[in-house]
This record gives structure tokens, C-alpha cells and sequence, in this order.
């Protein structure tokens, strides 16, 4: 910096890498603040969460051990009556059989037993029978027998059970004991529940920090960085440029201090060029070249508004994906508890209808949408799309038949259609600041943040306080989006740049391009299928597999969160791997081989942990192979891109492809029906594994056996 | 907590326990009127029904002055009733028993008005086969100003109830052919045995010389099917119930239970069980029926007759020890447990 700044005769040009170093200067703080804050919120949630396990150990395990009492003294009661009756205790009848009705609405109580007062085990239901008596209940109850059997009240904790005891009295004396064994680690399971919510919460909560963090940060560092390049341009000698005057608060200050300073500085030639006129020339002469040198005597960038931003657009999408997303862990089980019987359509069908629908919806909207983005602007058609999707919200949580429900999410679909392309829009047009790939990566890393945090957080909240309150509370947040979206969003009716505007396309390039056979089988073979496991198996069938298993909603919400983590976090990887090693097609073809499987596997594996390992394996699968099929299309389409360009492509592959999303849940739930769930899902992803084998064939390595134009 | 165990091990037991179904308390205030007059035929005193019917009535608040009238077995005295009751101009006669019943109203094909009611209306109770005696033509609707109560359980919970002591399988019944009662009581146990996964086994009463089913013979009878059963059945047998000492203590004998559709056998003799009505709840249901008719005006000729929906399991403790039997535990929590000797547990 030293050498520079004395040489004001020959100021040299900015380099890039002043802006540079202001750039990764902002990122480091941005990451800075981002660890502060992280570290603070898992502070706080590991403090919660000890408070937490600390009150439901001491809550829980004496409400659960007082059950245990409670049922032992009743049981203890019966064995009195029948031995006033004159039943000698060992030849009491139906004791097992009275026991397990008894135990039977406590899942937690492994065992319950009848001893004499010897500790001998009598009768026993659960794992502790007559030949594997426990011999900690049996020195137990002689040391109760000994003490003069008033200690029956406490609790022991042995290794595996909370034993609760209740003494048998007749005739005034001990005739008999009987004791309940609670499983030590049922309690243990319901902390790990606890403990589950928590990390999702916790999750959760780091996704929207840092989501408020871009956001918040933005209105500071973008004047900061840009006060830091007009510092570098007024130590370089020119002093004509000034900051957009849009920020607010400590950095608004700051940029108005620096541009009314540099106003002054100019303000000041001026003065001194009115008073020398008509002086010497040579003077003036003089004093116009150190204007020109020192830029005072025009002004550049000074009038213009807030720059669009990326940034602007992440919050409301955020907010709103995260409404939409609520729904997701529990919608067919909503769908099944509005489900009457008609005749036309087996149960299981009528109950995909619901996301074919929106997803169809969607589809036919996407077009339309774009256009209108076009011509009325991104914030406007943003906020008006809330008005269909939390009329749908409202509409699905009061729907009283499966047929309101499918009219309200189809409000919602079209919302939702005209949210996302609004915001895509919106982000596409700060394409010169940062490169639209870049922008497209933001759009799409909210969309999976939104679906990470709505699907968990959707599941707890309907766990909790039922369907109904989910969607209501998924329309308050939408609107809330909608408040955020006119804050943060600049109008923006001026259309996007005319050249890279997608054209509208026409049947004939539908038709083209489907002649083109590589194009056709990645359509086939891949888009499709991926799209029909995506909606068929994870969306469909998954909530309600999972509620066959009993687990609940909240289980439910983490499991399909698997996804949208591992897109994330695997996502961007595949797609670098496949970048530098060219490897995409491999990636293609044993992501989408993987999908198959995962669901194959089910056909072995039925149980919870089958469908964890299943839906891990199927989001691995579509990690690592989605943004290849997508780099894939410029080398397979090269003809047909260069006739109709690369967006009017990839935006008909889209098309087509949300027809397999369109399928999904009715083949999935056509096959469910046909051959119950295993059976029905493991024959779907054979399908798509046995389809996926023709990949490498039919689209071929690096050389073109098809013989494309040349 | 108490109340949830409670519920789930009560669970399957439909009956037993005493309260009833259609005693829901109607607290209206009553507003000073003139009693009901009710006149109350009985055919062998006061018992257990009777009193029920009067307690359920005064415990709704239902202000009535009973005119008790009891026959003491002779059936003469009916005329003179019926002519007293019109006499007297009551709201409601109730009738107690299959003759007292027939008594005061006839069968309903031979209705005489000079000597059964039809003006007046009329609920009886312990009538054990209404239909078979002619009283009324059809449960659901008797047609005549006469509505009433059943006291027999039926069949087929019968049947589950038993299976609840132990899971039998040969059933045997023996009755006389010369008594419908019994030949239509063994009809319905064969049609629902089948269901339940139980085998009847029959056999018949032979004739004395006179004619008549001899009752000498149930002691050879009942020794003879004890080895092909594992519990005899008494159903509704007029025949049985009067030698039923005879032959429970026969069963006995032969180490083989008895199970009874009346609480006779059961708290007079030596069977071992029976899923019963008992006649208290019986006269609060009938006097629910008589409620319905005088405060609510409802037409006895449209009004259901009706069992208990609840019946009380009996067990008779003595006979339980003798076979070393013993009610299973969960069945003791709802089973009422008769003849249990005092302080002679081991």
C-alpha cells in the first residue's frame, strides 16, 4: 500500500484484487459472526438439553415406576381375593393370563411376577419364567420377608429394570409377593426421543441464524465492501466516485459521512475554478487538469439505488419453502384420515392423489409463472403467489374430504410454482454480480434448507398438536414470507436481459429434442425414474410405511430429512467430483442404480431401520446424480442447444421429468396395492435399477456411436 | 390409572357387575301431583324383583302408591285382581311370574275382557319365555297393552361366559322332550355351540309308565354322559330345575361341573356357575318400562321387550373347592362368589 499512495502523479488502475481482498475480508467475517453465533446456539441447546434430561429423568422415571406400583397393588388385590375365597396361592388359575391384560397397555413393564415368600418365583409373564427367575427379586423379598415386609413401596434399580414390588396380604400376614420389572431403557428411549427433538431443533435453529445472518449482514458488508472500493479508488487519485446512498443505520452513516466529505473536496474545486475564471489560462489550465487527474470534476455512480442481490430474495424463499415443507412428513396420513372409500379408485391410489395433484399442478403453473415474472416482476408476482398458497394452507387445515384437500393443495401448488420462479428470477437477474450458476447453487441451497427445517420441524409440531395446527401455523409463516418479501425485495419490472431470456417452447422443440435418442433415454431411464422414487416412494409411501412400523410423525419428519441433508452436504461434492474427473455419466448411472436398490432393499429389510438405510441409500443416489444429469445435457444435446439454446433444453427436460413426479405416488401406490408395501416397493426400484442398466448403453461413453450433426 | 387397568382387564366380560343400562337419572323437578297408583301382582311375596322395582321408581322421584297384592301361589284370586284394579281406577298393574301374568292378562289369542285387563296397562317381569307362553306374539312388539321385561340370559353369551371359566369343549344337556322350554333352549345352545367351538352332547328323559318324564332315572343318566363331557348345562327346563339337586349332586359325583342359565341351581344347589339375571336389577328394568309408560306416556304395544344388558357370573365357591375348579384370577374381579367358607383358608 506504502509505495502507492505518494505517486499521485501516475495513479495506478484498481486491481481486482482489492476487491477481491474485500470480498474474502467480508466472508471471513460473515464466518466469524456465523461461528459466534453457532456457538452461542449450541451453548444454549447443550445447556437445554442437560436442564431437559435432567428433568424427565426425574419426572419420568417415577411416573413410570409409579404406574408400575399401581398395577402391582391392583394385581396384589386380585391374588388377596381369590386367596380369601380359600384358593391356596399355588393353585390360583389364569394368573399369566390376568397378568398380561393387566400389563398389557404398558409396553414398559417386561415383566410381572407372583412369588411365595420364599422369593420362588410362582407364575411370571415376560422374559423372567419359572426356569430364569431372577435372583435379585429373590434375595430381595428375603430381605423384605426379614425386615418384616414394610419396605415394599421402594424401587429398585437393578441393571436392566426398575423392579417395583407389592406384597400379597391374607390373614393378616405376608402370603405372597408380586413384582413388576419396568425396562430401564424405555426410559432411556424416551430421553433419546427428547434428545432427537432437540438436534433437529438445534438444526433447525442454525439453518435460520444463518439465513438471518446473510441477510443481516448483507445490509451491512455490501455498503462496508463497497466504502472499501471507493477508499481504494480515492487513494488511487480519483475522488469523483460516490457510494449508492441506500444503506440505513452505522454503515449508511458512515457512507453518507465519506460521500459528503468527497462532495465537499469537490464542492471546493469548484469554487476555486468559478474564482480563477478569467484569470491566467495557464492557471486554469492547471486546475482542469488536476480535476480531470483527481476525477472532481464529474461524479460517477452516485444517484443509483440499492443493487439487486442474491441475498435479498434468500430469507422470504427461505421462510416460505420452510411453510410448504411442514406438510411433508404426515401429508398421506392427513390424506388417510380424510379418506372415504369411493368406487372408482382403490384406497391406496386415492390416497397419492393428493401429491400427484399438486405436483401436476405445479407443473402446468411453472410455464405461466415464468412469464408473468417476466412481465410484472419478480416481488409482485412473489407476493401475489402467497395469496393462492395460504388460501390452500387455510383450506388443508379445514378441508372436511379428501376432494377439499386436493383443491386446497392445488392453491398451493400454484403458489408455490409462483413463489419459486419469482425468487429464481429474481436471483437470475443479479446474474452479472456474481454468475448465474453461483445464483442457481443459492436458489437451490435454500430450497433444501427450507426442506430440511419444515419437514423436521412439521413433524414434532403435528406429533404434538395434530394436523390441523401444522397447516395453520404454515399459512402464518407464509404470510410472514410475504411480509419479508416486500422488505428485502427490490422492484424489479425492468425484464431480464433479453438474450438469455428463456424462449416459450413450442411443441416442435419438444418433438426435436425427443428425436434425439440420447436425450430421450436420460429422460427415461434416469429423469423420470428418479422423479417417480422421489414423490412415489419418499413422499408417498415413506409417511405411511413408517406409520405401519408405529413410529411417529416427528420419526417420520427426521427420517425424510435424510434427503435434503444429503443433497446438500453430499450434492456440491458429486458435482465437483463430476466437474474435474468428467465422471458424470458413472455418477448418473450408479446414483440412479443406487435409487433402484435402496428401494430393493426393502424387500429384505422391512423394519424401521430398513427404511432409514433405504431412504440414506436413495438420497445418496440422487445426490450424486442430479447435477451430472444436468451437466450432461450440453454434450448429449449439443445439436438441439445450439438451435433453441441451453435454458429452453434444460427447462423441457424440467417439464418432462415432473411427469414422473406426476406418476410417482399413483404407480407406487398402484404397485403397493397390488403386492403389499415391501414386496410392492422392492418391485418398483428393480424396476428402476433394471432400466437404470441400459444407461451406459443407450447413452454411451465419450464417443457419439448415434452420430449427432457435426 | 386404577380405572385404565380396571377397564383392560374387565374387558371382555359384557355382563356381571350391577348396575344398569336405562338407569340414568332423570333429576326433573317434580311438580305436586297425585301419586300413581300401581298395583303390584305378585305370585310368592316380596323378593328381590319386586323390591327393585320399587326402589327404582323412588329413586327417581317417581311419586307412587303401590298396591301390593299377593296371591301366595293361588291362582283363583286373579278375577277378583282384575276387577279391583278397575275398581280402584290405577294407572299400571305389574305382574310377577309367568301365571300371575297369564292370570291378569290372558293369552293374547284368548282375551277375555270380563276377566283379563286391556284398559289397563300392564308390564310383567320374570316371565321366562313370553313368546312360549303366549303373553305376546313378538319381543319387539307385543301389539296389546302389555309390555314386560325377560329374565333368561340368552344363549349365546351363555356360551362366551362359560368358555371364560375354562376353555370346555363337550357341553351335555339332558331334558325332557314333553317341555318346549327345553327342547327350543337345547335348539338355540346347539345353534351357537357351533360358533363358539363347543360339542353338545344330548340326552333325552325317558317316560315313566305313567307317561311322564321320570326323574328317578337322572342319576344313571347324568353318571352315563359324564364320561363323554366336561361341564353339563342346565338351560330353561322346568323338569330339571325342580330335581335339581338330584342331579347336581350327581354331576358332582361323577367330578363334572354344572353350569346354569338361573341362579336357582347355582345358590340352592351344587352347580358350579351361572351367568344370571338377578332379579333385583330385573325389577329395576321392569319398573324403568313402567317409568316410560306412566311419566313419559309411551304405548306398551310399541315397547321392546328387553333383557338386562349386564348379568351377574355366579360361583359357588364350595362346589369350586370339591372339583378343585377354581375361577381364573382375572374372572374373580367381576364373578359374585357365593358360599365362600369363613376362616377355613389354608
Amino acid at each position: 500500500m506504502t509505495g502507492r499512495t505518494t505517486d499521485f502523479a501516475h495513479p495506478p488502475a484498481p486491481e481486482a484484487g482489492h476487491t477481491d481482498t474485500a470480498t474474502s475480508l467480508m466472508v471471513r467475517l460473515r464466518i466469524r459472526v456465523l461461528i459466534v453465533t453457532l456457538a452461542l446456539i449450541v451453548g444454549a441447546a447443550a445447556a437445554l438439553s442437560v436442564v431437559a434430561h435432567r428433568l424427565f429423568e426425574q419426572q419420568l422415571a417415577p411416573e413410570v415406576t409409579r404406574q408400575a406400583a399401581t398395577v402391582a397393588e391392583f394385581l396384589a388385590a386380585d391374588v388377596e381375593r381369590a386367596l380369601g375365597y380359600g384358593i391356596a396361592i399355588e393353585d390360583l388359575v389364569g394368573v399369566t393370563e390376568h397378568f398380561e391384560r393387566a400389563s398389557a397397555p404398558h409396553p414398559e413393564m417386561e415383566y410381572v411376577a407372583l412369588h411365595d415368600t420364599g422369593g420362588k418365583l410362582l407364575q411370571a409373564i415376560g422374559p423372567k419364567t419359572r426356569d430364569s427367575a431372577d435372583p435379585a427379586v429373590e434375595r430381595m423379598v428375603k430381605r423384605q420377608m426379614a425386615a418384616g415386609g414394610t419396605g415394599f413401596g421402594e424401587v429398585t434399580h437393578t441393571h436392566e429394570y426398575y423392579i417395583v414390588m407389592a406384597p400379597v396380604r391374607h390373614d393378616g400376614r405376608v402370603a405372597g409377593i408380586i413384582s413388576i420389572g419396568v425396562d430401564a431403557s424405555f426410559v432411556q428411549t424416551q430421553l433419546a426421543d427428547l434428545a432427537y427433538d432437540i438436534v433437529i431443533i438445534l438444526m433447525v435453529a442454525l439453518f435460520i441464524a444463518f439465513e438471518i445472518l446473510v441477510a443481516v449482514t448483507a445490509g451491512v458488508f455490501t455498503p462496508l465492501r463497497e466504502l472499501y472500493e471507493l477508499t481504494l479508488q480515492a487513494a488511487a487519485g480519483n475522488l469523483g466516485r460516490r457510494v449508492p446512498a441506500w444503506a440505513t443505520g452505522e454503515a449508511g452513516a458512515a457512507v453518507a459521512r465519506v460521500n459528503a466529505v468527497l462532495g465537499s473536496v469537490q464542492d471546493r474545486y469548484r469554487r476555486i475554478a468559478a474564482a480563477t475564471d478569467g484569470t491566467a489560462t495557464a492557471l486554469q489550465e492547471r486546475l482542469q487538469e488536476i480535476g480531470r487527474r483527481f476525477g472532481l470534476d464529474r461524479r460517477e455512480a452516485g444517484a443509483a439505488g440499492r443493487p439487486l442481490s442474491a441475498v435479498d430474495a434468500r430469507l422470504p424463499l427461505f421462510v416460505f419453502v420452510f411453510a410448504e415443507e411442514l406438510q411433508k412428513s404426515f401429508l398421506p396420513l392427513y390424506v388417510k384420515q380424510l379418506y372415504r372409500p369411493v368406487d372408482w379408485l382403490s384406497p391406496e391410489l386415492l390416497i397419492g392423489l393428493p401429491i400427484s395433484v399438486y405436483m401436476l399442478a405445479l407443473a402446468l403453473t411453472t410455464p405461466f409463472a415464468g412469464t408473468w415474472v417476466d412481465r410484472h416482476g419478480a416481488r409482485r408476482i412473489f407476493t401475489l403467489g402467497l395469496i393462492p398458497a395460504v388460501a390452500g394452507f387455510i383450506g388443508s387445515a379445514f378441508a372436511g374430504d379428501l376432494f377439499q384437500l386436493l383443491a386446497a393443495r392445488t392453491l398451493t401448488a400454484i403458489g408455490y410454482a409462483m413463489i419459486t420462479i419469482a425468487a429464481q428470477g429474481y436471483i437470475a437477474r443479479t446474474a452479472e454480480r456474481a454468475g448465474r450458476a453461483q445464483g442457481m447453487s443459492v436458489f437451490v441451497g435454500v430450497l433444501m434448507a427450507g426442506s430440511i427445517c419444515g419437514t423436521a420441524i412439521g413433524g414434532i409440531v403435528a406429533a404434538r398438536l395434530g394436523y390441523e395446527v401444522v397447516f395453520l401455523f404454515a399459512a402464518g409463516l407464509a404470510a410472514f414470507a410475504g411480509v419479508l418479501a416486500l422488505r428485502m425485495l427490490s422492484p424489479d419490472r425492468s425484464p431480464a436481459g433479453g438474450a438469455d431470456a428463456p424462449a416459450r417452447p413450442t411443441f416442435r422443440d419438444f418433438a426435436t429434442l425427443l428425436g434425439n435418442r440420447r436425450f430421450l433415454a436420460l429422460l427415461l431411464l434416469s429423469a423420470i425414474p428418479a422423479k417417480i422414487v422421489l414423490t412415489g416412494f419418499l413422499f408417498y409411501a415413506v409417511p405411511l410405511y413408517l406409520t405401519d412400523l408405529s413410529a411417529s410423525e416427528a420419526e417420520i419428519g427426521r427420517v425424510m430429512m435424510l434427503y435434503s441433508l444429503m443433497i446438500i452436504f453430499v450434492g456440491p461434492w458429486a458435482s465437483r467430483f463430476a466437474d474435474r474427473s468428467g465422471r458424470g455419466r458413472m455418477l448418473v448411472f450408479a446414483g440412479t442404480l443406487a435409487s433402484g436398490l435402496a428401494m430393493v432393499l426393502l424387500g429384505w429389510f422391512t423394519d424401521f431401520e430398513g427404511v432409514i438405510v433405504a431412504v440414506a441409500v436413495l438420497s445418496l443416489g440422487h445426490a450424486i446424480s442430479i447435477s451430472p444429469q444436468i451437466a450432461l445435457i450440453p454434450e448429449i444435446c449439443r445439436a438441439e442447444i445450439e438451435r433453441f439454446g441451453q435454458t429452453t433444453v434444460l427447462g423441457l427436460l424440467r417439464m418432462l421429468e415432473r411427469g414422473g413426479s406426476v406418476l410417482g405416488p399413483l404407480l407406487v401406490a398402484y404397485m403397493i396395492a397390488s403386492f403389499g408395501y415391501a414386496e410392492g416397493l422392492a418391485y418398483t426400484g428393480g424396476g428402476v435399477a433394471l432400466l437404470s442398466l441400459l444407461l451406459p448403453l443407450l447413452i454411451g461413453r465419450r464417443s457419439r456411436p448415434f452420430g449427432d450433426a457435426p | 390409572m386404577i380405572r385404565r387397568a380396571a377397564k383392560t382387564v374387565g374387558f371382555a366380560l359384557l355382563m356381571l357387575a350391577g348396575s344398569l343400562g336405562h338407569g340414568v337419572v332423570s333429576a326433573q323437578p317434580a311438580p305436586p301431583q297425585e301419586p300413581y297408583k300401581v298395583m303390584m301382582v305378585l305370585w310368592r311375596g316380596c323378593e328381590d324383583a319386586c323390591r327393585g322395582f320399587q326402589d327404582y321408581l323412588a329413586g327417581q322421584r317417581i311419586p307412587v302408591d303401590f298396591l301390593v297384592r299377593d296371591v301366595n301361589q293361588d291362582p283363583m284370586r286373579f278375577p277378583n285382581l282384575v276387577a279391583e284394579a278397575r275398581a280402584l281406577d290405577v294407572d299400571l298393574v305389574m305382574t310377577w311370574g309367568t301365571t300371575a301374568t297369564l292370570g291378569m292378562v290372558g293369552q293374547y289369542d284368548h282375551v277375555d275382557p270380563d276377566l283379563h285387563l286391556t284398559d289397563i296397562p300392564v308390564v310383567f317381569m320374570i316371565v321366562t319365555d313370553p313368546v312360549g307362553a303366549r303373553v305376546v306374539p313378538d319381543l319387539e312388539r307385543s301389539g296389546r297393552n302389555v309390555s314386560g321385561t325377560l329374565v333368561v340370559v340368552p344363549e349365546d353369551v351363555q356360551m362366551r361366559a362359560i368358555q371364560t371359566y375354562r376353555p370346555f369343549k363337550r357341553l351335555g344337556i339332558i331334558y325332557n322332550t314333553d317341555e318346549i322350554n327345553a327342547v327350543v333352549s337345547v335348539e338355540r345352545v346347539r345353534k351357537t355351540a357351533a360358533e363358539t367351538g363347543l360339542t353338545v352332547v344330548t340326552r333325552e328323559v325317558p317316560l315313566d309308565a305313567n307317561g311322564q318324564p321320570d326323574p328317578d332315572s337322572l342319576p344313571g343318566l347324568v353318571e352315563d354322559l359324564a364320561d363323554e363331557v366336561d361341564l353339563f348345562y342346565i338351560g330353561s327346563s322346568s323338569f330339571i330345575l325342580v330335581h335339581r339337586d338330584v342331579f347336581t349332586r350327581a354331576a358332582l359325583a361323577s367330578g363334572v361341573p354344572v353350569a346354569a342359565a338361573g341362579e336357582v341351581p347355582v345358590v340352592e344347589s351344587d352347580a358350579l356357575m351361572g351367568l344370571v339375571s338377578r332379579y333385583y336389577n330385573v325389577g329395576r328394568l321392569t319398573a324403568a318400562k313402567a317409568e316410560q309408560i306412566l311419566v313419559e306416556g309411551k304405548a306398551p304395544e310399541d315397547m321392546p321387550i328387553e333383557a338386562l344388558s349386564r348379568f351377574s357370573f355366579i360361583v359357588n365357591m364350595e362346589v369350586a373347592h370339591e372339583l378343585k375348579l377354581y375361577p381364573p384370577l382375572g374372572l374373580l374381579r367381576f364373578a359374585e362368589v357365593i358360599k365362600v367358607k369363613q376362616g377355613g383358608a389354608p
